[in-house]
């Protein structure tokens, strides 16, 4: 493969290794600075100052996680077109996940004074037991969630690095503890654990602000690394396909091997002009109608397990389409991570900047992304595990130097991703269960070393439970994202925007939410014997998880005793806040 | 309580979430209607391409995504309330902040 070219894996690692670098030093200028303010508010929130470029480049680094540069490239190239339909809730996502909470959450937490996701509970309802149930289940869904996020860096850096001498050297000391476990590889395991150490570091050590900051850094080489990739990926198949006849007649049949890339070498030394862009995308259709014609249309075809035989099942039938397009907006308008976010911006101003922002870079990042990955299907690359689309097609279609930052750029969705959850677990553990719950008058050192110590041992946790993980990172997020909107969403939306909500009515919300997600999970696992989910009528758990939410908040607040009004009073009143 | 008296960012952001749901429930009806009916059990000769994007991608997906672009510039920039939130903010004290 590629790899092999040892100039070219040079290259890479250098600027691979100037962007960790990069984030290092930011880290320790984010510890510098947060030596100045108070320590819980800075270390958690950034006191409460994020402008329009931070704050979006964060929400939209933390959005797009593992799963948006490994999960969701090999899912296209699985499948085809039909992932343009999959992702589409993305033209909205950004208003719905930012506007549709953003303003009053951001309100109700300066009301409160509130640094974390269960103190905006606690304090809205005046109860610490909410409060405490909140954290539980954020430490669940981020945890699970997390191992997805930590295989995705594992792998990244195992492609990255294999055939360097020192990585190999490490790698040769896995070997035995590999051995344990079918399909996991030395490279991996060495790889998960240079992940784990770096993005552990630094998260630690710089507290919220360095996350942003990175955040920042990675959002930019992200958006640069897919618009860079995708006239290379274009031109790279205006060059290597063959033109090929696609009458009614040729449809399905196959094109030999021999015929695929014929006339590479002429093609090649063809001056460069933009129509071979758009030329090299027809190809790339033309191919497909002959070689896999249910990639260029809905519902896509899933493939048959080895060895099995039978008719393929439908990849998105209407009411997985239906499901997903509900859930990117709606589960990302449910993420605590993102919450944190939206507690921490400046003003309305960059409020509304922000979302324009973010929707321009979504934009940018995922359409480019469907149209790169359908091109790879028909590219002369061996892509061995599913996850690895990303990171193989970049070192196929980039310069040396350019693969670097293509390759940085799933690596930095997956580490701005990790380093947000960490912290909003070590928060969520610190500040809502010791400091809120155990010792109040704990000492500012004490809190420091807590959260340093707490976010190691997380990442620890989290990285020893992701040497053995499922194959695709893409179902993790998906249940964990679909669990924490059906958990939180009608709860928070019930406690910020309506007054007769009460703390048991929340509650109940939040395990109305979480019981039918995780039963719908449990039910299909037992009917498949592999992780999958059951979806009654067609439709995605989440559907179902974030109605019954709704309808059990909203029940048992009615019945349950009304909510303190001087509680009501301040936080939906005017005349009490002047 | 009278509800003459509510909180302006409350009412504000009340008003913004109700239209930000209508984009979303528009989107959804259109994208997935559209895809379904023009992308799904359909004979593969019959796709026209767009700067070779499939026609139903194109106006299914593109189309709409642009759409929704433009939409929601006129909102973030028109039509949103420059509220302010720090109106009844918790002083340092009430933070509960060890620091």
């Amino acid at each position: 493969m590629m790899l092999a070219e040892a100039g070219a894996v040079n290259w890479t690692l250098v600027t691979f290794l100037v962007y960790v670098g990069g984030v290092l030093a930011l880290a320790g200028a984010a510890h510098h600075l947060a030596k100045r303010k108070s320590f819980m508010k800075e270390y958690f929130l950034g006191s409460r100052g994020l402008g329009v470029w931070a704050f979006a480049m964060t929400y939209a680094a933390t959005s797009s996680s593992g799963g948006s540069f490994t999960g969701f490239p090999s899912l296209i190239y699985t499948y085809g077109w039909v992932l343009a339909l999959w992702i589409a809730s993305y033209m909205v996502v950004p208003i719905c996940t930012m506007g549709l909470l953003g303003k009053r959450l951001n309100q109700v937490a300066r009301k409160g004074g509130s640094v974390t996701v269960p103190d905006v509970f606690r304090d809205r309802h005046g109860s610490p037991a909410l409060g405490l149930l909140t954290t539980v289940f954020i430490a669940f869904f981020l945890t699970v969630n997390l191992i997805a996020q930590f295989k995705a860096g594992g792998v990244i850096i195992q492609t990255l690095m294999k055939g360097v001498d020192a990585f190999d050297w490490i790698s040769a000391h896995f070997t035995g503890i590999a051995g344990f476990f079918d399909g996991i590889t030395a490279h991996y395991l060495a790889g998960l654990l240079l992940f784990a150490i770096i993005v552990v570091f630094y998260t630690a050590y710089g507290g919220f602000r360095a996350v942003v900051w990175t955040d920042v850094m990675q959002g930019i080489i992200m958006g640069l690394g897919v618009v860079i990739l995708l006239p290379l990926v274009l031109h790279k198949a205006y060059v290597h396909l063959s033109p090929v006849e696609t009458s009614a007649a040729v449809i399905g049949t196959p094109i030999p091997e021999s015929e695929r890339y014929e006339g590479h070498e002429q093609r090649q030394a063809e001056r460069f002009h933009l129509g071979q862009l758009t030329d090299g995308l027809r190809k790339v259709n033309d191919h497909l109608k002959r070689n896999e014609p249910s990639a260029m249309l809905g519902p896509g075809q899933t493939k048959p397990k080895d060895g099995e035989a039978g008719t393929p099942d439908p990849f998105l039938p209407l009411g997985v389409a239906l499901s997903f397009f509900f859930m990117w907006a709606i589960s990302g308008s449910g993420q605590p991570g993102n919450w944190i976010r939206l507690m921490a911006f400046r003003d309305s101003k960059t409020l509304r900047r922000a979302i324009f922002t973010v929707t321009i870079y979504y934009g940018l990042i995922y359409l480019p992304l469907v149209l790169i990955f359908v091109a790879a299907k028909t590219l002369p690359i061996t892509v061995e595990q599913a996850d690895q689309a990303m990171p193989v097609m970049a070192l196929f279609a980039a310069p040396p130097i350019l693969a670097g930052l293509l390759i940085a750029a799933p690596f930095a969705a997956v580490m701005s991703t990790v380093d947000s959850f960490l912290l909003v677990i070590s928060s969520a553990i610190v500040r809502d269960i010791y400091q809120r719950g155990i010792d109040p008058n704990v000492s500012e050192r004490t809190i420091k070393r807590m959260s340093y110590a707490t976010t190691a041992i997380v990442g620890t946790i989290v990285m020893c439970l992701a040497i053995n993980p499922p194959q695709f990172l893409q179902d993790i997020i998906v249940f964990t994202g679909a669990g924490m909107a059906s958990t939180f969403l009608a709860a928070m939306v019930l406690t910020l925007f309506w007054r007769r909500t009460t703390a048991v009515g929340a509650a109940a919300a939040m395990f109305g939410g979480f019981l039918s997600v995780a039963g719908l999970y449990l039910i299909g696992s037992l009917q498949a014997g592999e992780f999958a989910t059951a979806t009654p009528l067609g439709l995605h758990p989440i559907i179902w998880g974030l109605s019954s939410s709704l309808v059990v908040g909203i029940i048992t607040s009615l019945v349950s005793a009304p909510p303190d009004q001087a509680l009501v009073r301040k936080y939906f009143h005017a005349s009490d806040n002047t | 309580m009278r509800d003459d008296n509510l909180d302006p960012v409350f009412v504000n952001s009340r008003r913004e979430a109700l239209i930000i749901l209508g984009l979303f429930a528009v989107a959804l009806i259109y994208t997935v209607t559209y895809c379904y009916l023009c992308g799904y059990n359909r004979a593969v000769e019959s796709i026209e391409t767009y700067w070779g994007i499939p026609d139903w991608v194109f106006w299914g997906v593109f189309a709409p995504w642009a759409v929704c672009a433009i939409f929601t510039t006129w909102f973030v920039f028109c039509y949103m309330a420059d509220d302010d939130l720090d109106q009844g903010a918790a002083t340092d004290e009430d933070t509960h902040d060890a620091g």
